[in-house]
């Protein structure tokens, strides 16, 4: 199925009522507005140890939002980063110390490497990427969907360094006939009942990239406990359900994973948008794996009232799935012209691209005011929002309403 | 050599002379001052934390504050067994957070949480939590003004 039509939503619209769409609309560009949910329970800020101010999104297990303000720049501070856990309970105590972690299962040595071990019988490197999570934004879906209701900050970008996982599997000699390995954290559930969050890459995928690493860094630092600490597995690239934090096991299989979330969860209607006609169920799924094209505006802030004449630097930031953002546009009339973005430093093709656009407005007014990316593949942002009923992938062209007084 | 350690801990002019400064305030009075005795075992104790934290700087214990109170459920009947049977596995701000959905949806999430997630629900306990998330978190009621006709 391809990227719903128009109609599809107008269909849609008509379908589940206009109350609940008050104050979207279509432009002549035809764009659609998604915008969170009017019935959303407002989310109090709240810290956590080593974080900052965060959106609580859940207390348990802790799930928090990383505010917009600070994707203004490429790199999240390690205290400002989302936090995502699955599973209750999860680790509050680890000692890097005594800390293990084991690789076994259809290799030729099982290994049980210390933290010392794997700062020094590895090479150490360092990739900057962007950890998003699947989810990021879904309460922005309409039909709206089930799951944790994201805004836009289950994101972020860091200096990740540590080993090489490629390298860690040729020591412990993968055997012929290897096929996948997972990763298991720290986190068990209460009950045996549950499925341990277990997450899995094909081997092959591993051994052809280097820049899948067992991180024990973030931005020159330790990880914050919360993501990950001691080590967690970085796939630069693809989104962050695979980057197990509080890594504890990597076994080899010489059989495909059957763990609930790589066989049910994570999954992604099996068509050329990842996407279905909204309200409906895909027929084949596939698991989800590279990031889609997205940018968006951190500065000024949604809603904020600009002083007319006087010149305002807005601030952002662009990323995709590894290829690297060549372009980053803004549109100050709905889409109807398109002007280019100043792009910042590049710190590899895997790391948000920071951009910058200096508008002194003249004319007073309501704006609205669009961006968009386009990467070296030419990829970009949907005008209208697909969709999936796990509201994954979300890769809409974003926007802010701003008043110029 | 530990008498030595021992008797300078025991209040003698060589261990930060703090002692000679308590004896001319005091002529005479010799002998353990407690509340000095007291501060420097403290110092003591709190230099072989910092050390201790300096030289592996490896362990991580962090304390996750109680469930936040924007997650409590609205009261209404069976609110109780949700607390309790679907609280035990996540806190309740993952249920008041979501989008309103119809009995079928309920239905098919609280089935989704036992079948494959394990929640450790009891089958008479299904219904009680289903009507209470749809009579608290169900449909929006149609307005009034719908209604009259």
């Amino acid at each position: 199925m391809q990227a719903p039509s128009r109609r599809v939503f107008l269909k849609m619209l008509g379908g589940a009522g206009l109350s609940s769409f008050a104050g979207r609309r279509f432009h002549p560009a035809g764009f659609l507005w998604g915008a969170p949910s009017d019935d959303s329970v407002s989310r109090p800020m709240v810290r956590y140890p080593e974080k900052t101010d965060l959106i609580l999104l859940t207390s348990r297990p802790p799930q928090l939002e990383t505010p917009m303000k600070y994707f203004d720049r490429a790199i999240t501070p390690n205290e400002a980063f989302f936090v995502r856990y699955h599973i209750t309970p999860i680790p509050t105590r680890v000692d890097a110390d005594t800390w293990r972690l084991h690789i076994g299962g259809h290799v030729e040595h099982d290994l049980r490497l210390s933290m010392n071990d794997l700062k020094t019988q590895f090479d150490k490197v360092s990739v900057t990427a962007v950890a998003q999570c699947s989810g990021n934004s879904r309460s922005r879906f309409s039909p709206r969907v089930l799951g944790g209701q994201w805004g836009d900050g289950a994101m972020g970008c860091a200096e990740w360094s540590g080993a090489r996982l490629r390298d860690v599997l040729q020591k412990a000699g993968v055997k012929e006939g290897a096929l996948q390995v997972t990763f298991n954290g720290l986190d068990t559930p209460a009950f045996s009942s549950v499925p341990d969050l277990i997450k899995s890459l094909d081997v092959s995928r591993i051994l052809n990239d280097p820049n899948v690493l067992i991180a024990y860094e973030m931005n020159g630092q330790p990880l914050p406990l919360l993501n990950g600490f001691p080590a967690r597995v970085v796939v630069p690239g693809w989104f962050a359900d695979y980057w197990i934090k509080n890594l504890e096991e990597i076994l080899v299989l010489d059989h495909p994973d059957e763990n609930f979330w790589t066989k049910t969860a994570y999954r992604i209607p099996d068509t050329p948008c990842g996407c279905v006609e909204p309200g409906t169920t895909p027929q084949h799924t596939v698991p989800i794996s590279r990031l889609k094209v997205r940018s968006f505006i951190a500065f000024p802030e949604n809603h904020a009232r600009l002083p007319r004449g006087n010149r305002v630097l807005l601030k952002g930031i662009a990323f995709d799935g590894g290829f690297g953002i060549e372009d980053v546009q803004l549109s100050l009339d709905r889409g109807m012209n398109w002007r280019r973005a100043k792009l910042g430093v590049d710190r590899g093709p895997f790391s948000f691209r920071e951009w910058s656009f200096a508008w002194s407005p003249e004319v007073a007014g309501e704006y609205r005011i669009l961006v968009r990316a386009f990467n070296r593949l030419g990829e970009s942002q949907s005008e209208i929002p697909r969709w999936n009923p796990s509201g994954y992938q979300r890769n809409v062209v974003e926007h802010i309403e701003v008043v110029v007084v | 050599m530990w008498s030595n350690i021992l008797k300078s801990l025991l209040c003698k002019e060589e261990f930060l002379g703090s002692c000679r400064l308590n004896s001319r305030n005091k002529p005479g009075i010799r002998g353990p001052e407690w509340h000095l005795i007291l501060t420097r075992w403290a110092s003591i104790v709190l230099l072989a934390i910092v050390m201790t934290a300096l030289l592996s700087a490896a362990e991580k214990t962090i304390q996750l504050p109680p469930d936040h109170p924007f997650g409590k459920l609205k009261s209404g009947a069976g609110v109780e067994v949700v607390e309790d049977r679907c609280g035990v596995c996540h806190s309740t701000d993952y249920i008041v957070t979501q989008p309103r959905r119809d009995a079928k949806q309920w239905s098919t999430e609280v089935d989704k949480m036992i079948r494959v997630f394990g929640a450790p629900v009891k089958e008479r306990e299904v219904k009680i939590i289903v009507d209470y998330l749809v009579s608290s978190y169900g449909p929006r009621q149609e307005r009034p003004t719908r209604k009259a006709k």
